[in-house]
């Protein structure tokens, strides 16, 4: 390629640095978002990769028991009887400070003694527990944390510290430091290590452990362990656990890279529109160098590269940019994580290769496929021909109703892509790619639609300067088009995520109203809400239920049930039939299921049986405690508690197959009359024995659950931001090239007489009728990802029916968002343009 | 007696003025830490202050207000081929503390437990070591004396059968690791020799530097070891210390070589010598000789004239006597004992060479030949 | 030498045909200087297009030293008319991006001639600027940037040079100037140049002249009126 060529493309980029730092601007907002999402979902993944790490140590595999744990007898016969030789007892639990901004770390019950091959930081080399091993071992609640902890918390060995665990107040004594090199300093990070006894006395766990790790070299010792074990119990790789917690993220971690993704579309159609604007600006420069002997490839070849020096520096800027992006999007993901999945605490940024590589594939391919279209246009320009203006508009209105026509089959491809039944969310965005092409391809028809009802429009109010505005955006439609779709497009995209937001969000408050139909709701403090591993003695449910006020409860036990690397979540409900009507059937009549329930059918919540894909008279497979049973489905119902989903079952049917006891959380209707918050407190009362009891009234619990919905899906608004901040910049650039376009058309208008406030108002007019245009588009898009969003997208990752609810204020907003873009992105090329002298303006060509 | 090792380890280990990194080579979490403790140094502890009445079996069983204690057993076996072997097999106790509060776990304990186990394939010039580390909590170790058993997981001296020899139950003991195994069945021969004052062995200076100490010295022994996983069946004889105080090495004693000799005469020669830190020999050392009826005479630190004819160098570089000739001159006694195998060293928590012996010499100018066992600690 | 044979060119209008050129016969031997004088839209620069591989007819052939271009694939004919045809324009068509020097280095890169900084200055200097190397064209006058645009066409020592009116953007005085410039440089080489104008002043260079009417040439007496 010519050296020439290329110095004189450079010069032409640097002659325009508005449209092209715009331009890498837009490439670098785009990248920055995919990357920083990607480095926020990794980091904590990998964050909490490390802590299970840490806890699962050099173990192969783990032995789990039933759903109380396994009994001490257990491991003392594998270890007395079997000669089992590397096992360890573990018991995991959490804990949280009251006065540490109720951060939650987690309690690793183990036994010393045990425990040589298993967690080499507890080895000498990497531990000095200061003299305070017979405390360790002998002093009640005696724990040891990691040096960074103890400073972060701001305590020495020795002291003494009040935690929560189990909802229980318990003071901890701090035995001894933990001391952490470079690798496992984060992992070891919230770690509190106790003797296994201190963990069964914390937790009130009785004679029970949660599992037991286990080194096994070979299938022959497994099969021999296997053959050991009683039933209900399992041996599993340690590393499911990590795994299933991987898969409980991923719908979360791809509709956050979607929505990224979205912001990435909006600036590669940023670069299209530049590059296509590059194209049209030098067709007579690229005739005369066609006419030279400059071949159609070099042509081509020229304009990629252009792209892809933009796409380089924007991918670099992105990545700057990401760094200190994902850190701010860290808090709040790690903030939902923790809210919804597991505990983790994150602080540090993770990059892998894979999020390097994949930056740079979005940032400079995507930019450079962005740029075929144009190149491919500036390679057929005519060597001559380019040099006849207006060609190139007469040659797009001529294509125009090829474009409609193509537009609407892409639409339609999109459309039949979409509805193609599938679990696959990748599928449902790929479809969604050509809905967004097609849509961009049906632009020019509606412009000149808008066209021909704001001209008349536009002269009768601000006279032969208004139907001039009209009618250059018309007559500039070439470039026009992209600048109005681009906007469209962004705008479009705020749209539908605002009206998926909303759509969930009403959905999930009348499912609240409807489900929390009692006065008083009891449950232990739990960490995590999706993960209600705390319970109440059932004591608690008998002391309330003969209280004078109380008119009737509920109750349920929830049950993490882990079976063959996932995790099933059980609810078994003891729900009285006046709340029967809180359940919303999908699948099944309302009329037999509750019989069916109390004979021992269970329901799935509408999540569960789109994950597992099951119906109404089928059955699922469980692990209970009793050894594997099939429950039969008697009914699908609508529920947003959980979106890994849960089976819900009659409670006396629950204890038939599982040893579990306690009560996760209890619900109680007040007698008429009677105050609810003296029930209350009466009620908050009956927690003796340190027992914490979170009592809450039916609108605090609303409220509280709307809030946690309303800080998941910040994360989502954060990105709707930005990606209108792309739009805007996308708006400002094409209006911005556009202007510099029409420079000498302009200049006439000056020459013949036009005020500079005049051509100011011709270019403000403009823009007004762009933005309105874009607004007008944009506001069906919108409805149509939202449509796709709720029913296609979300259905899939989640499984959830939403009810799609369009917000007026949704859509107004978008309008003005659109003309208030348009506009702003007029005023500084309008300025310019009216300040620049007519003589100028005409020497340029 | 030997066993007073773990006394060097709270010496040494616990009250912070040894070389810690020597004795915790390679160690998980700090085990050795865990088999003493310096606060309260004891005093909340029984001691071994004035002689005592043994009761069997009861003294068979733990003396949990005693700060240490163990079950040692050695041997030297030859199997129905003909080849050589030698065991060694010991439990021993430690108590972090009394009275702890038990709370409601069973896993609380404060009685820890370390045993060692060590096979000499003297023929073919291998040896085999490991040790464990347990607590007495949720019974995956501990020590009763009715019915009698000792065990830390699935390693296991027990009563077996309804026998019972010179008050001591016929009993069992199992251990096996991933090389090797025994499945000895053991006897006493003869009845308990009460070591030192009638049970009481002065181990230093001040009264309470002492401790409980009665030995069986001859015992029929037959069984299977395993090694490499080739069976053996095996005869021979083993030896029994059991031991408990509270009381250490004084800070003038740095260790001792102790030895078990069991002559072909159906008589048997125990002998220590407490080394200083200067390596001779303190006051203190002192021995038993035991006739074949049983009877027993005690022999002083002056009876005895030690010679080392030969050193032996670990690969950590400790220079272990390896070779002596023992003279005990008032009793007409001159021995020369050899190693059966130059490395018998234990090199677990804490390093110590202990192995079987050879024996060859003279006794009132006859020819006499025999086996035992030898423990050389704190080089 | 240059021979176009039996040349038909049509363009439509909607549907209405157009004949630009119908059976077109022209033979220009090496050397020779032809102008071509005709109406707007009479088919002059379809013509030049034709000649430089730009266009193709829809029937005969064009030759160029023997070799038919027609049957060359576009790829082919721009290589062509990188080393053969010289190209001057009425509106000048300098690349605004490079300079004087670069806009003249542009076609010798093109044909990976080395050797360039001595044949541009001496070009320069033929064509009246040569301290105006460094300058971009948009700070050129006119006439200065048509010198330019000829020194362009004739550097990498093309055989042809063709010429849209190269004149037709001048005032009078500087046109002289440049049909000047043509009479030097371009017949002094003894360069074989078609030149399309509907200017009488530049009829004196010219070997022979022609009129292009309805698709067809009339050969014209040097001196006679055009219109």
């Amino acid at each position: 390629m010519s050296n020439l060529l290329t110095r004189s493309s450079l010069r032409y980029l640097f002659n325009h640095p508005w449209q092209f730092g715009l331009s890498i601007l837009g490439i670098a907002l785009g990248v920055a978002i995919v990357v920083s999402i990607d480095i926020a979902n990794y980091s904590s993944a990998t964050a909490f990769n490390l802590s299970m790490n840490a806890v699962a140590g050099k173990s192969t595999h783990q032995i789990t028991g039933t759903s109380e744990g396994i009994p001490d007898s257990f491991y003392t016969y594998l270890k007395t009887v079997k000669g089992t030789g590397k096992i360890a007892p573990v018991i995991e639990s959490y804990i949280s400070i009251p006065d540490s901004n109720k951060r939650v770390f987690k309690l690793l019950g183990v036994d010393i003694f045990a425990e040589r091959p298993f967690r080499d930081y507890l080895s000498q080399t990497d531990i000095s527990i200061d003299g305070g091993l017979k405390n360790f071992l002998t002093k009640p609640n005696s724990v040891i944390l990691s040096e960074e902890s103890l400073g972060k918390l701001k305590k020495y060995s020795g002291d003494t510290l009040n935690v929560i665990v189990n909802g229980k107040q318990k003071i901890l004594y701090i035995s001894g430091t933990l001391k952490e090199n470079e690798q496992n300093r984060s992992a070891l990070e919230n770690l509190f290590i106790t003797d296994i006894a201190t963990a069964q006395e914390l937790t009130g766990k009785g004679n029970q452990i949660d599992y037991i790790d286990v080194i096994i070299s070979n299938d022959g010792e497994e099969q021999s362990l296997k053959n050991l074990l009683p039933e209900g119990y399992q041996l599993q790789k340690s590393g499911s656990r990590s795994e299933t917690a991987e898969q409980m993220l991923e719908a979360f971690n791809i509709n956050l890279t979607s929505l990224s993704l979205l912001a990435l579309i909006v600036g590669l159609f940023l670069i299209y529109n530049t590059m296509t604007f590059s194209v049209l600006q030098r067709r007579v420069l690229i005739g005369t160098l066609r006419s030279i002997g400059v071949t159609s490839n070099e042509i081509s070849g020229m304009i990629l590269r252009e792209a892809l020096i933009m796409g380089i520096i924007g991918t670099l800027i992105g990545f700057t940019a990401a760094f200190f992006i994902s850190k701010i999007l860290l808090i709040f993901i790690s903030r939902t994580i923790n809210d919804l999945y597991y505990v983790v605490s994150v602080r540090e940024i993770h990059i892998s290769p894979l999020i390097i590589l994949k930056g740079t594939m979005l940032g400079v391919f995507a930019t450079l496929l962005s740029a075929v279209y144009p190149s491919r246009e500036a390679s057929g320009i005519h060597p001559r021909t380019a040099m006849i203006r207006s060609e190139q508009e007469s040659s797009l209105i001529r294509r125009i109703p090829r474009m409609t026509v193509t537009g609407i089959i892409f639409m339609a491809a999109g459309a039949v892509i979409l509805v193609i039944p599938s679990h696959n969310i990748w599928l449902s965005y790929f479809g969604i790619l050509p809905v967004i092409i097609g849509f961009a391809l049906m632009t020019p028809v509606i412009i000149i639609l808008v066209e021909k009802i704001s001209s008349p429009v536009y002269k009768k109010f601000f006279g032969i300067t208004g139907k001039m505005a009209s009618r250059s955006v018309l007559q500039n439609i070439s470039r026009t088009y992209i600048a109005i779709a681009a906007l469209a497009l962004a705008v479009a995209a705020t749209v539908g995520v605002g009206i998926m937001i909303g759509s969930f969000r009403s959905t999930v408050i009348n499912w609240l109203e409807a489900r929390l139909n009692a006065d008083i709701f009891i449950s232990a403090p739990s960490l995590i809400s999706r993960r209600n591993d705390a319970v109440l003695p059932e004591e608690i449910l008998q002391k309330i239920k003969t209280l004078d006020e109380v008119n009737g409860v509920n109750f349920y036990r929830e049950l993490i049930q882990p079976q063959d690397g996932k995790e099933y979540h059980i609810i078994a409900s003891g729900i009285s039939s006046k709340s029967y009507s809180g359940f919303q059937f999908k699948e099944g009549d309302p009329g037999e299921v509750w019989e069916k329930f109390d004979n021992g059918e269970v329901f799935l919540s509408e999540p569960f049986a789109y994950r597992y894909d099951l119906g109404v008279g089928e059955f699922i497979n469980l692990k209970t405690d009793k050894g594997m049973h099939d429950f039969k489905v008697a009914g699908i119902y609508y529920d947003y508690a959980s979106d890994q989903g849960l089976i819900t079952m009659k409670y006396d049917q629950f204890r038939k197959y599982w040893n579990a006891g306690g009560i996760s959380g209890i619900s109680v209707f007040v007698k008429e009359g009677s105050s609810i918050d003296s029930v209350k407190d009466k009620i908050r009362e009956l927690g003796t024995d340190g027992q914490q009891l979170v009592v809450r009234t039916y609108r605090f619990l609303l409220d509280s659950s709307v809030e946690i919905f309303d800080r998941t899906f910040l994360v989502a608004k954060v990105l709707q931001i930005l990606s209108v901040i792309v739009a805007f910049i996308g708006i400002l650039s094409s209006l911005m090239s556009l202007q510099l376009e029409r420079k000498r058309e302009l200049g006439i208008l000056r020459a013949n007489g036009l005020l500079p406030s005049q051509l100011f108002k011709i270019v403000t007019l403009q823009t007004l009728l762009m933005g309105f245009t874009a607004g007008i588009l944009a506001l069906p898009l919108g409805n149509a990802l939202a449509v796709i969003l709720v029913y296609i997208i979300n259905k899939r990752s989640f499984g959830w029916t939403m009810q799609f609810q369009v917000l007026p204020s949704i859509l107004i907003e978008a309008m003005i968002l659109s003309i208030f873009a348009a506009l702003l992105a007029g005023i500084y090329p309008g300025y310019k343009m009216s300040k620049t002298s007519p003589a100028n303006a005409l020497r340029e060509e | 007696m030997e066993k007073i090792f773990i006394i060097i380890l709270i010496i040494t280990v616990f009250s912070g003025c040894g070389d810690t990194k020597k004795e915790t080579v390679d160690s998980g979490i700090s085990l050795s830490k865990t088999m003493g403790n310096t606060e309260n140094s004891g005093e909340d502890f029984e001691k071994a202050i004035e002689r005592k009445k043994f009761v069997f079996p009861a003294d068979h069983g733990p003396h949990p207000g005693f700060r240490t204690e163990w079950w040692y057993f050695t041997g030297n076996l030859t199997s129905s081929d003909n080849k050589k072997f030698g065991y060694q097999f010991t439990i021993f106790r430690t108590a972090l503390s009394r009275d702890t509060n038990k709370g409601t776990s069973e896993w609380r304990s404060d009685q820890i437990y370390m045993a060692h186990f060590a096979v000499t394939d003297i023929t073919g010039e291998r040896f085999y070591f490991d040790e464990r580390f347990s607590r007495d909590g949720n019974k995956l170790a501990g020590a009763q004396a009715s019915p009698f058993r000792v065990w830390l997981e699935n390693w296991e001296i027990s009563k077996t059968g309804s026998g019972v020899s010179f008050g001591l139950p016929v009993i069992s003991i199992n251990a096996e690791t991933e090389k090797t195994g025994i499945n000895l069945i053991i006897e006493a021969l003869k009845p308990a020799v009460l070591q030192g004052d009638s049970g009481l062995s002065q181990k230093g200076k001040g009264a309470g530097n002492a401790s409980y100490y009665y030995s069986y010295t001859r015992m029929k022994t037959e069984g299977k070891l395993i090694i490499e996983g080739k069976e053996s069946e095996v005869s021979g004889f083993s030896w029994m210390d059991r031991e408990w105080s509270t009381s250490a090495l004084g800070e003038d004693q740095k260790g001792w070589d102790w030895f078990a000799l069991q002559l072909d005469d159906n008589t048997e020669i125990m002998y220590y010598q407490m080394r200083k830190n200067d390596g001779t020999p303190d006051v203190y050392s002192k021995g038993t000789l035991i006739d074949r009826d049983g009877s027993s005479q005690i022999i002083n630190k002056e009876e005895v004239i030690p010679e080392i004819t030969g050193y032996w160098q670990s690969p950590s570089g400790e220079k272990y006597p390896s070779g002596w000739i023992l003279k005990i001159p008032s009793r007409n006694i001159e021995l020369k004992i050899t190693p059966s195998a130059k490395d018998q060293l234990m090199n677990v928590s804490i390093r110590y060479w202990e192995g079987s012996v050879l024996i060859e010499g003279t006794k009132d100018g006859k020819e006499i030949s025999g086996r035992g066992y030898v423990e050389l600690t704190g080089y | 030498m240059l021979e176009l044979k039996n040349v038909s060119k049509d363009y439509y209008e909607g549907s209405r045909k157009h004949s630009v050129l119908k059976n077109f016969e022209l033979t220009v031997p090496e050397g020779e200087i032809i102008i071509l004088l005709g109406k707007s839209g009479s088919g002059k620069s379809t013509l030049l297009n034709i000649i430089s591989g730009i266009d193709v007819p829809d029937s005969g052939a064009v030759k160029i030293d023997g070799t038919d271009i027609t049957k060359l694939s576009e790829k082919e004919r721009t290589l062509t008319r990188r080393s053969k045809i010289g190209f001057i324009f009425q509106f000048f068509n300098l690349i605004p991006t490079l300079t004087v020097k670069e806009n003249l280095q542009l076609p010798l890169e093109l044909n990976n001639d080395d050797n360039q900084d001595e044949r541009i200055i001496s070009m320069l200097t033929e064509v009246g600027l040569p301290e105006r190397a460094d300058t971009y064209p948009d700070k050129l006058s006119g006439g200065e940037q048509q010198r330019i645009a000829v020194a362009r066409a004739l550097i990498h020592n093309p055989d042809i040079i063709l010429a849209d009116e190269p004149t037709g953007n001048l005032d009078y005085d500087t046109g002289l100037q440049i049909v000047d410039l043509l009479d030097r440089v371009v017949k002094k080489k003894g360069k074989t140049m078609i030149m399309v104008t509907h200017s009488r002043d530049v009829i004196g260079l010219a070997d022979r002249i022609y009129s292009l009417r309805e698709g067809r040439l009339t050969e014209s007496a040097k001196g006679s009126a055009v219109e």
